[in-house]
């Protein structure tokens, strides 16, 4: 699970990922919800990160999206997580640093970027 | 000295009422509650049969409580009333207060008992710069609860008011309509709720506890923040009291920003309840060998909301610290920059000074260690963005006039930067501090990466560009004609030759050649720039000198606790002492607590430091004025193994005692004691 210190956590599953690298030094899940239901993880592992539809299983924290659009937002890179609070669009709950340094990280040449423009991400 | 408000406050949430309980917000009184920069409250007016009643006193119990004494009467020279009002206050999420009314007649008494109540959920930027609202207010009443309301688009933000006993409720508040029998009394508690951003999550992950809960726990809190630190014993009295004071006041300024553990020191009541880079990290540093887990708490913090991109509008550069985050309207909407904002030179330099710190005092090589990643792209960052110009020093010009601010220093107001004819100096602006802080910040990052990170290399480069820019900045800041650093080199890069206390922070670096210090020195001591009170932040020599003026006259305790400590560090044992005795005794004259600035007028003129206008207080830099003083009286620092103790004590201070002092060595004690009349 995670850690924020950057110790990786033993036995997790490894998912095959992209490059990240604002999320260097990162490890954990943070669950994606969307109108309040669950839609998909994102697993990081360090410079890696993976978008799985596995909603099963603990994750460190949720990020709620008020809807698509948030969410797309975020995977880009363009959800400034302070701004997304205040207004509603995406809040996080659980492991707020965590959720946080993610959101922030990925600002940071997402791997997203171009795929999130697609309709259906996951 | 007396204030007319009366404020409770504990992280982020604070109130601000009049001395008799009433909040009656106007353009001329910042009354309200407020939580996340947004005024939840701004009208709480409490009449008792068409009266309101006369304060009798305030009983100022504890920073997150108070407790109102009154009288009903009917405002004739002397009180002449049968009934007494107690209003009790805790805050909250928002705050609990009971209303007491007793009847000391011998006959029952109908009474009634009204409460107005309003909220026009100003944001705090709003408040200060007296804005008209955008979105919509609404009021409604819902099973015996008051929610007041205020929308616009996504945005929302409640206060819920109810309370424990039947009475009246109306859109624009309550009445309660009790017979007191005689000599009894009568009590309504009521609950105000103030729901933010995260209110409906934090109903599930952290549900709010009844207030007598939370009253407890906030005392609890605060006796176990008091008994971790060291224990005074001094034996001019005042001490006691200033110290206690700092202590409480840093603990009630603690607030969690929610990204990592732990509670870093917001800036200041009432502008400042926010997290602010460059104070919370001199504050921390003011207060390490007191509080030491505050630091690690701000170095974490500022950390992880260490800037990744490069955003004009929010000054934003990647491994920049902010400078300022806030949540209220202005700032969601993108009026205001600060989601955060990192227009601030100098809060990179000063997290990697305070990291550094920290590790030596504490031994805790933990932080330093996780937090590699950050200090790396912080140094990054002062050589590829600080240095916009590439001529080797910071300097900063905001990149959006509008919103950004005109100066990114610790003098941060318009006219702060001027030369001696009082001309402001054109941008950029590179201030001979940050210069100072870059030296100092590269030497103490390159112990950390010779002794922490492993990497000698790069301690070999920093140590070596430190030193050329020491070199450098000697030649070309120094004005040899008046004897002292420039203030800044401006956009033209001409030396801006204002005598300003700027030059106390290049011995707390250390950047300064030992003769020009000592020339520097002179100057610091002189009558114009010390008042007798403190440093001046300009000297009344200049033409810009203003002694009620923001950063050009005033006394700022912090400012001149830092200039006291670079005195240390260059041998001036006695001009130090000096400067820590004015800032106690002025700290005396304050009741103890100092705010964030004062005016500049000599001491000779006046028996007592004159107040700014709009000071914050408590302002927690000035909170930490009296603890860094202290631990320079006592000459305390830290090798990385023991506890240096090195007195330079005046005499009217007589003899001070440091009790249990944590640190890497354990916990140990200091002694000190004046000798002699050479460091009177």
């Amino acid at each position: 699970m995670a850690n924020e210190s950057g110790e990786q956590v033993e036995g997790e599953r490894r998912w095959p990922g992209k490059t990240a690298p604002g999320l260097a030094g990162l490890y954990g899940r943070l669950r994606i919800a969307v109108a309040g239901q669950p839609v998909a993880t994102l697993v990081v592992e360090g410079m890696y990160v993976a978008l799985v539809p596995d909603t099963s299983g603990p994750a460190d924290a949720t990020i709620m999206c008020a809807d698509e659009e948030a969410m797309r937002k975020l995977l880009r890179g363009e959800l400034n997580p302070f701004i997304a609070s205040m207004r509603r669009w995406a809040r996080l709950a659980g492991n707020r640093g965590f959720g946080t340094r993610v959101i922030l990280g990925l600002q940071v040449e997402s791997p997203f970027a171009d795929e999130a423009n697609k309709e259906h991400l996951i | 000295m007396t204030l007319d408000t009366v404020s409770i406050l504990d992280g982020s949430t604070f109130v601000v009422s009049d001395r008799r309980g009433d909040l009656d917000a106007s353009p001329v009184d910042n009354h309200g509650l407020f939580l996340e920069d947004t005024r939840f409250l701004s009208k709480w007016i409490l009449t008792v049969s068409g009266i309101r009643p006369k304060t009798l006193s305030v009983d100022d119990q504890a920073y997150y409580k108070v407790q109102f004494f009154e009288a009903v009467t009917t405002g004739t020279v002397y009180v002449d009333s049968h009934l007494s009002v107690l209003r009790r206050r805790c805050i909250t999420t928002g705050f609990e207060e009971t209303i007491e009314i007793e009847n000391h007649g011998s006959e029952p008494v109908d009474v009634e008992v009204k409460l107005d109540v309003a909220a026009d959920f100003a944001d705090l930027f709003e408040v200060k710069d007296k804005l008209a609202k955008v979105g919509e207010l609404y009021r409604r009443v819902v099973d015996g609860a008051l929610t007041l309301g205020y929308k616009r688009d996504t945005f929302v933000r409640e206060t819920i008011v109810k309370a424990d006993k039947k009475g009246e409720i109306r859109e624009d508040g309550f009445t309660f309509r009790p017979k007191i029998p005689a000599q009894s009394s009568w009590a309504v508690t009521l609950d105000v709720a103030a729901r933010g951003r995260r209110a409906d999550i934090e109903d599930v992950e952290r549900p709010r506890p009844p207030a007598r809960v939370l009253e407890a726990s906030l005392g609890r809190g605060l006796t176990e923040w008091v008994a971790g630190a060291p224990r005074l014993v001094a034996t001019w009295e005042p001490m006691h009291r200033i110290y206690r004071r700092s202590l409480v006041d840093l603990a009630a300024l603690r607030f969690e920003i929610g990204v990592s553990p732990g509670s870093l020191p917001a800036a200041g009541l009432p502008w400042f309840m926010a997290a602010f880079g460059r104070d919370s990290l001199l504050t921390s540093f003011q207060s390490l060998a007191f509080v030491p887990d505050m630091a690690a708490a701000t170095l974490r913090g500022l950390g992880a909301l260490q800037a990744r991109t490069d955003d004009p509008f929010r000054d934003s550069e990647p491994g920049k610290i902010l400078h300022e985050i806030r949540f209220g309207e202005m700032t969601a909407f993108e009026d205001r920059p600060q989601s955060p904002y990192y227009g601030s030179a100098d809060s990179t330099m000063l997290f990697l000074i305070l990291l550094e710190e920290y590790d030596r005092w504490t031994g805790d090589r933990s932080v330093a260690r996780e937090l590699e990643r950050e200090a790396r792209a912080a140094l990054n960052w002062i050589d590829n963005y600080g240095d916009r110009d590439k001529d080797g020093y910071v300097e900063y010009e905001r990149r959006v006039a509008k919103t950004g601010l005109e100066n990114q220093c610790w003098k941060d107001s318009w006219d702060s930067i001027a030369f001696a004819d009082g001309t402001l100096a054109p941008t950029p602006r590179a201030t001979c501090e940050l210069q100072g802080y870059v030296y100092d910040a590269k030497h103490r990052a390159a112990r950390l990466a010779r002794e922490v990170w492993n990497d000698p290399k790069l301690a070999d480069q920093l140590d070596r560009e430190a030193e050329e820019l020491k070199q450098r900045f000697n030649r070309d800041f120094w004005i040899e004609d008046r004897g002292f650093f420039a203030l800044a080199l401006d956009g033209q890069k001409r030396k801006v030759d204002s005598l300003t206390s700027n030059i106390g922070h290049l011995l707390w670096s250390g950047i300064a050649e030992n003769d020009k210090a000592d020339l520097c020195v002179k100057h610091l001591m002189s009558d114009e720039l010390f008042s007798g009170w403190g440093i001046r932040t300009m000297a009344s020599s200049e033409g810009s000198y203003n002694p009620i003026g923001y950063h050009v006259g005033t006394v700022w305790p912090h400012d001149s606790s830092f200039v006291a400590w670079g005195l240390r560090r260059y041998g001036y044992r006695a001009e130090a002492a000096r400067i820590c005795r004015a800032i106690l005794e002025a700290a005396d004259l304050f009741d103890g607590r100092l705010p964030e600035a004062f005016g500049g007028y000599p001491r000779s003129k006046t028996g007592y430091p004159v107040e700014y206008p709009t000071a914050c207080s408590p302002q927690a830099w000035a909170t930490g004025a009296p603890l860094l003083a202290l631990r320079t009286l006592l000459g305390l620092d830290s090798d990385g193994k023991h506890l240096i103790v090195d007195p330079a004590i005046p005499q009217p201070l007589g003899r001070i005692e440091l009790l249990n002092v944590p640190g890497c060595w354990g916990r140990m004690d200091a002694f000190g004691r004046a000798i002699g009349a050479s460091e009177d």
